[in-house]
């Protein structure tokens, strides 16, 4: 038994529309566009399989909420094959010379010294400007761990922050 | 500040490469991936399973690993045939004759389950045998595993309380792949009921526990009752993408094989079987499966090893029992933690679920 038409063309229709945003999502979470695109097609598999009892207005959040187990079971698959070099950063980061610029590589490398979840709580809290309460139904977290989490995250990119202010401040003075 | 962050992250991103995906080739996956829900306890979390040097008390003889025994590898064939008492009124269903050349599995139908009397009976009993033989224990299935360098663990501060996984009644569905990648699948209309363990979200098959104890997270067991004549008694149950057609209907595998997860690396498998007959004589069979990473390109090899055991219990009546159990492991790179449930107290489970038939 597959899904019914009218479920396959939503669902086909949600891919359309949430699949560049889902990628950059994963990206963000694990630093690796080829790790990322891997677990986006699993992830999209498995919220297929599910399609007909998720309810349209939360297959946004369920997507994450997929994705991020995901990813979080990918890395530990990948585990030893990065030989515990989870807090370098990516090798896909260095290898993109044409668009890396050293604050970008800043920001992967201190997203990558956080745990999976804890980074997925920074992305959806200040990428995808999701409040605490639905950063924590998406995670299945208490509201109190997502704050833990994102003050934690916040400290790991607090001195980046510094020195974006003072670029730019340096910037305007130029 | 948040914009500072969000810009910050936009910052992080680069021109992500092409990608092939699309609504069709996401429909295809699914589809594929829908199919191929077979049982397995534990769901994802199984993907982190570790178990343990087995000591079985009960006399047994080895019928797997490399070479399987060929004498204990049955062909399929109907079950019920080991000579025991007469059936109860269980009405057996008749499993489909295949075709040649054709590669079969069978497929969860995907949240179409239902309660009954029997499945209740099911599970009261299975957890009034975990109050009574797992003491101690707390029911992580519905729980977030966080993940940092030491490994999975679980924060009672997110602990999710009075969700337990219940039997449930569901059909499973007999498939066929077809086209030449298997990228699609069809399905023959032929349907089995099956009482599984599913957890509250009747999501994931099994249940996850931690022990005290227990040097892992948490152990993930998985519980599913076959109706009379919907199995057969071999040992050479395909794993996924496996064409060899030979035991579609074995409820246990003990053939050695390789495997991809789907993601980045391939494991290669060893099993090893025995089995026996209890005081009820009711044959059982059970397997040790040792899961490793194979080396990658560069030749990396890694200590750590995921393990889990499998155990079916083929009842007087012509039902049976197959259960399984692993661990969500800590320190993958070297940890073979011990589960804290036996062969021999999963044997004692299938023994303690009642002679309720599956219709």
């Amino acid at each position: 038994m597959r899904h019914s038409e009218r479920e396959e063309a939503e669902f086909r229709e949600f891919v359309a529309t949430r699949l560049d945003r889902l990628r950059n999502f994963a990206f963000l979470v694990c630093g690796d566009w080829h790790r990322a695109e891997d677990a986006v097609q699993v992830t999209l598999a498995k919220l297929y399989v599910a399609w007909p009892k998720t309810a349209k207005i939360s297959a946004d959040a369920y997507s994450r909420r997929i994705l991020v187990n995901v990813i979080k079971d990918v890395w530990r698959r990948a585990w030893f094959r990065r030989e515990h070099s989870d807090v370098e950063i990516p090798e896909s980061a260095t290898a993109d010379p044409a668009t890396a610029s050293a604050q970008r590589m800043a920001v992967l490398s201190a997203l990558a010294r956080l745990p999976t979840r804890q980074r997925a709580v920074v992305v959806l809290r200040f990428w995808e400007d999701r409040s605490v309460d639905q950063t924590a139904e998406i995670l299945r977290l208490s509201t109190g761990t997502v704050k833990s989490h994102t003050a934690r995250g916040l400290q790991a990119l607090r001195g980046l922050l510094g020195e974006d202010r003072s670029k730019r401040t340096e910037g305007v003075r130029a | 500040m948040n914009e500072e962050v969000k810009n910050l992250l936009n910052g992080a991103l680069s021109q992500p490469p092409p990608t092939a995906m699309d609504g069709e080739s996401a429909v295809a996956a699914g589809r594929r991936r829908l199919g191929r829900r077979r049982y397995a306890a534990g769901g994802g979390a199984l993907a982190g399973v570790v178990a343990v040097a087995v000591s079985i008390s009960l006399a047994m003889n080895t019928v797997g690993g490399a070479a399987p025994d060929a004498a204990a590898s049955a062909t399929p064939s109907p079950s019920a045939s080991q000579g025991g008492p007469p059936p109860t009124g269980q009405t057996p269903v008749d499993l489909p004759a295949l075709d040649d050349g054709v590669e079969y599995y069978w497929a969860d139908m995907n949240g179409e389950y239902t309660y009954s009397v029997a499945t209740s009976a099911y599970s009261d009993a299975f957890w009034g045998w975990v109050e009574s033989n797992l003491p101690g224990y707390i029911d992580r299935s519905d729980d977030v595993e966080h993940y940092g360098e030491e490994g999975p663990v679980y924060s009672e501060e997110d602990h999710v309380s009075g969700a337990h996984s219940l039997f449930k009644r569901e059909e499973i569905e007999l498939v066929e792949f077809i086209g030449g990648s298997g990228d699609d699948a069809k399905w023959t209309g032929y349907r089995l009921p099956a009482y599984t363990l599913i957890d509250a979200d009747g999501w994931y098959p099994g249940v996850k526990l931690q022990l005290p104890g227990s040097t892992s997270a948490a152990e993930s067991l998985g519980v599913r009752v076959w109706p009379k004549g919907g199995y057969t008694e071999g040992t050479h149950r395909p794993e996924d993408g496996s064409p060899d057609q030979e035991g579609v209907f074995d409820l246990i595998g003990c053939d050695d094989y390789e495997e991809d997860n789907g993601a980045s690396a391939d494991h290669s498998v060893e099993v090893t079987c025995q089995e026996g007959v209890n005081a009820e004589g009711e044959r059982f069979v059970t397997s040790r499966t040792v899961s490793r990473l194979m080396p990658d390109e560069e030749g990396h090899d890694v200590a750590g090893a995921d393990v889990s055991y499998w155990v079916v219990l083929y009842r007087l009546d012509g039902s049976a029992v197959e259960l399984n159990v692993g661990t969500v492991r800590q320190y993958l790179d070297t940890d073979t933690a011990e589960p804290a449930i036996s062969v021999e107290q999963l044997l004692a489970l299938a023994e303690a679920l009642p002679d309720v038939s599956v219709e």
